[in-house]
């Protein structure tokens, strides 16, 4: 059996487990933190490019600017613009004033692809325009060339739109004063018209980097909302015409004009998630936003990312696929050690059941040379282990031919039982055995000699002859034995046969009994049935007659026939009583315990309702508890009761009395009265059955009712008495027995 | 034969005469049949193989029994009229003269209607007799 890994191997393989999945996590760990760190350097070089490319847009627009304001100098600076102005106002036909008013205008057209410039006098009235223009353009920017001339300087409009034609404009206001002693003089105005879709907007637009969401906006606050003020990007919009309220905070723009500088994150018009920087620009309202999406900046993060997760898995892998290799080796190692171990074992222990052997046991190549021999073949032949391997076998045998045939006998069969041969041993001593042999194959099933064993059978030889010596002096033993036995048992046998002759009289007794009992009970029932039906016969054509022949009978006759009906059926209660008294003995007792003065009053009850026309005085003394059955006990009381108040039927004042005391091993109950009583003298017939003191004409009754309360009592182990006077009165007690 | 509304199994000839005066007295007009012992109603009803003979016969409306009864006792009628199927309908009153409280469980447990004891007294006799036909006979609504 190879052993289960022991512990320590155990223990190896957690510490292997744990420092596998410790240095998993550290991997994990590590590769997560490089993760946010990349993540995190890439967001600041995405701010810093951003950063510069809003700088470089705030200085080309403020450049550009200053390049308009420079142009519109040009004009306010010249001393001698205004008088030529002047001139031309005052001589607006004059061709040679009109082109000495243009040169300056044209000059700076040429400058700059300037949408128009327009000549306006204090009238508000244009007087010369490079370009057409609409007639009222002076009174519309009557506002802000008032300011110019309040401030006197030039002034530099916000981008505005024009609905009529939906162009956007940038107008530079240039006023045009004389100075004299007395102040400056307004003159006129020139207004040029710059259009941002030339140069502004391009450059805004131009990201000087490579990549798909660069982007700068540019924007400016107006009142609650946002304006943007160039042509976007992603989305095509009219400058000015798109804004959104600075609630939603989360645009960088908002942020923006609500004052935010500098490296921002937001969320823009696209729902982009998007880096920005803001810049205001110098001298304006306006801000730049530079932004670019988080995802275009991420990009190359999220190809390191799949990088970083590829390197640790394979990183993880190759550890484990190492940890789950050198495992391995070492548990190989170990069961091969193991399994050589249990293999030698095992060959010790096969080879010692062999030489532990008793029997002597030999191989035999097919060609009948001994090949292995055990201790117990060296013992019986006497020769040793040398010598005998490599020799014929059959030279051991005292019959060489019948060891040959037997050999012989195992290939055809395979297998040889109890063969017997005798050995001849090298001090020339016999000795009997049985061989069995049975062939010894390969693998792969090729015959390689034969297994034999032999059992030395010469001790049980001589234990044979011995047994059958000592089996023949014990049987002469046991004969002796039988025979006292034998002689015992006939002893035995006469008393039990004694004995069962006694049993079978019990028996037959039992039977008898039981014969008895059944006849008795057959007997009453008969008595109830078949008496009863003359009787009923009786009666039945008695009525008939005296209702069939009412008028062929005398009255004598009549009552000589109603004689016969109450006599038929006094009969019938005399059968009934005699029934009930014998099977008072055969019934069988329920013993309760018994509150007898409940009793007493359920039967005085019963009494009264039988007897609705009698007064008597009844007084219940008291009646201690006892155990019988609840039934007979009943009736007892009963008998008594009746007795006592049909014995009283002629008495003025009837008195009963009942009640009982505890006596020293049984209760005694008593019944009283005051009635005709008796005369001691026939003391011995007034328990008898159908026995009676009195004529039946004076009191009814069947002269049954003592005899069954004496059985009563009798079956209860208790006893009955009586004491009377003739006209004084009886009183009748009886005992129950106080039983644990 | 076929108006059978009583039938009267009864061994004695005089409670037999008894119960026809009853009928007879208080007018209750009814036809009846009579067996002397138990055979020779169990013939009536089973063929020998024990199967009900149906035929085109009406039961009986009232089979009044006694249990004393020669060759087969009543108790063995009543058992075998309440164990089949075709039969056990059949209002059986057992009349008797027997108060045996072993006969009269035994009755009850296989199944009779109503358990009478004969009277003794000729006058109650009459009018026992009467009232149990009569409830039977006019009073009592059967299964069909």
């Amino acid at each position: 059996m190879i052993n289960p890994l022991p512990r320590t191997v155990n223990i190896a393989l957690l510490i292997a487990l744990a420092i596998f999945i410790s240095a998993s996590a550290v991997i994990a760990i590590s590769g997560f933190y490089i993760y946010q760190y990349q993540k995190k350097e890439i967001g600041r070089a995405a701010s810093q490019q951003l950063a510069a490319i809003a700088e470089l847009k705030v200085w080309e627009i403020s450049n550009w600017r200053n390049e308009r304001i420079s142009d519109a100098n040009v004009i306010y600076k010249n001393g001698s613009f205004a008088e030529d102005v002047v001139k031309y106002f005052n001589n607006p036909l004059s061709p040679e004033l009109k082109k000495t008013v243009l040169s300056l205008i044209t000059a700076t057209q040429n400058s700059y692809q300037y949408q128009n410039i327009l000549l306006i006098d204090k009238n508000k009235a244009v007087r010369l325009a490079i370009q057409k223009h609409d007639s009222d353009f002076g009174v519309r920017h009557s506002d802000i060339i008032n300011k110019a001339f309040e401030i006197n300087d030039i002034i530099v409009s916000d981008i505005h739109r024009d609905e009529r034609n939906n162009s956007t404009h940038i107008s530079v206001v240039i006023p045009i004063v004389m100075i004299k002693k007395s102040g400056p003089i307004p003159i006129g105005t020139v207004i040029i018209l710059v259009d941002p879709q030339h140069r502004l907007y391009p450059t805004i637009k131009q990201w000087p980097m490579p990549g798909q969401t660069g982007e700068a906006l540019l924007v400016h606050r107006d009142g609650n909302d946002v304006v943007y003020l160039n042509e976007l990007r992603h989305l095509k919009n009219i400058p000015l015409m798109l804004r959104y309220p600075i609630t939603e905070t989360s645009l960088p723009a908002v942020k923006a004009v609500l004052g935010s500088k500098g490296a921002i994150e937001g969320i823009d018009y696209r729902k982009k998630k998007v880096f920005a920087v803001v810049k205001a620009v110098p001298d304006t309202t306006w801000f730049l936003v530079a932004k670019i999406d988080q995802e275009e900046i991420f990009a190359s993060l999220a190809m390191r990312f799949w990088l970083t997760v590829f390197f640790i898995l394979v990183t993880i892998s190759i550890m484990g696929i190492l940890i789950a290799y050198v495992w391995r080796y070492q548990q190989a190692k170990y069961y091969r050690e193991q399994y050589e171990l249990e293999y030698k074992r095992a060959f010790m222990y096969a080879r010692s059941l062999i030489e532990a052997s008793l029997d002597p046991m030999v191989t035999i190549s097919p060609e009948g040379k001994i090949m292995d021999v055990n201790e117990s073949t060296e013992f019986i032949t006497g020769r040793s282990r040398k010598e005998l391997i490599g020799s014929n076998f059959s030279n051991y045998f005292t019959e060489p031919e019948k060891a040959d045939e037997g050999y012989k006998l195992v290939f055809e069969k395979g297998i040889v039982r109890d063969y017997p041969l005798s050995i001849r041993n090298c001090s020339g001593q016999v000795i009997d055995v049985l061989y069995n042999a049975s062939l010894y194959k390969n693998d792969a099933g090729d015959v390689q000699g034969i297994f034999a064993a032999a059992r030395d059978v010469t001790a049980l030889r001589r234990a044979e002859k011995e047994l059958k010596a000592a089996h023949d002096e014990l049987e002469l033993r046991v004969e002796e034995r039988t025979d006292e036995l034998k002689q015992a048992n006939n002893a035995l046998e006469l008393e039990i046969n004694e004995r069962k002759e006694v049993e079978k009289l019990i028996a037959l007794r039992t039977k008898l009994l039981e014969v008895t009992n059944k006849e008795l009970e057959s007997f009453s029932y008969s008595v109830s049935h078949d008496l009863r039906a003359p009787l009923r016969a009786i009666d039945g054509y008695s009525r008939m007659i005296l209702r069939d022949q009412r008028d062929h009978l005398n009255d004598d006759a009549k009552r000589k026939f109603d004689l016969i009906r109450s006599n038929t059926q006094m009969m019938g209660k005399l059968i009934d009583d005699l029934l009930a008294f014998s099977r008072l003995g055969r019934l069988e007792i329920n013993m309760t315990r018994l509150d007898m003065e409940g009793l007493v009053n359920d039967v005085w009850m019963e009494l009264q309702i039988i007897n609705p026309d009698r007064r008597i005085d009844f007084k219940v003394n008291k009646v201690p508890a006892s155990k019988g059955d609840r039934t007979l006990i009943k009736q007892v009381y009963s008998n008594l009761l009746s007795n006592a108040v049909k014995y009283t039927k002629n008495r003025d004042r009837a008195r009963i009395e009942t009640g009982g005391y505890k006596g020293e091993n049984e209760n005694v109950y008593y019944v009283k009265d005051n009635g005709i009583g008796f005369d001691m003298d026939y003391y011995d017939k007034l328990f008898g059955v159908f026995q009676r003191l009195h004529s039946a004409d004076e009191y009814e009754g069947t002269g049954v009712g003592l005899a069954i309360v004496q059985r009563i009592i009798h079956r209860h182990g208790g006893s009955v008495w009586a004491e009377g006077q003739v006209e004084e009165g009886a009183a009748f007690y009886f005992t129950l027995p106080i039983k644990d | 034969m076929d108006n059978i509304d009583i039938v009267i199994v009864e061994d004695n000839y005089h409670d037999v005469e008894m119960v026809l005066d009853a009928l007879n007295e208080s007018g209750i007009k009814s036809g009846f049949l009579i067996f002397r012992d138990g055979a020779e109603a169990v013939q009536h009803f089973f063929d020998p193989e024990g199967r009900v003979i149906s035929g085109n016969l009406r039961p009986p409306k009232l089979i009044l029994l006694d249990l004393k009864l020669p060759k087969i006792n009543g108790m063995e009628v009543l058992k075998l009229l309440k164990s089949d199927d075709k039969t056990k309908y059949i209002p059986v009153v057992v009349f008797t003269s027997s108060n045996e409280a072993r006969d009269r469980k035994e009755s009850y447990k296989l199944g009779v209607n109503s358990y009478l004891v004969k009277p003794l007294d000729a006058d109650q006799f009459a009018e026992h007799i009467t009232q149990i036909i009569n409830y039977w006979l006019n009073l009592n609504i059967n299964v069909d």
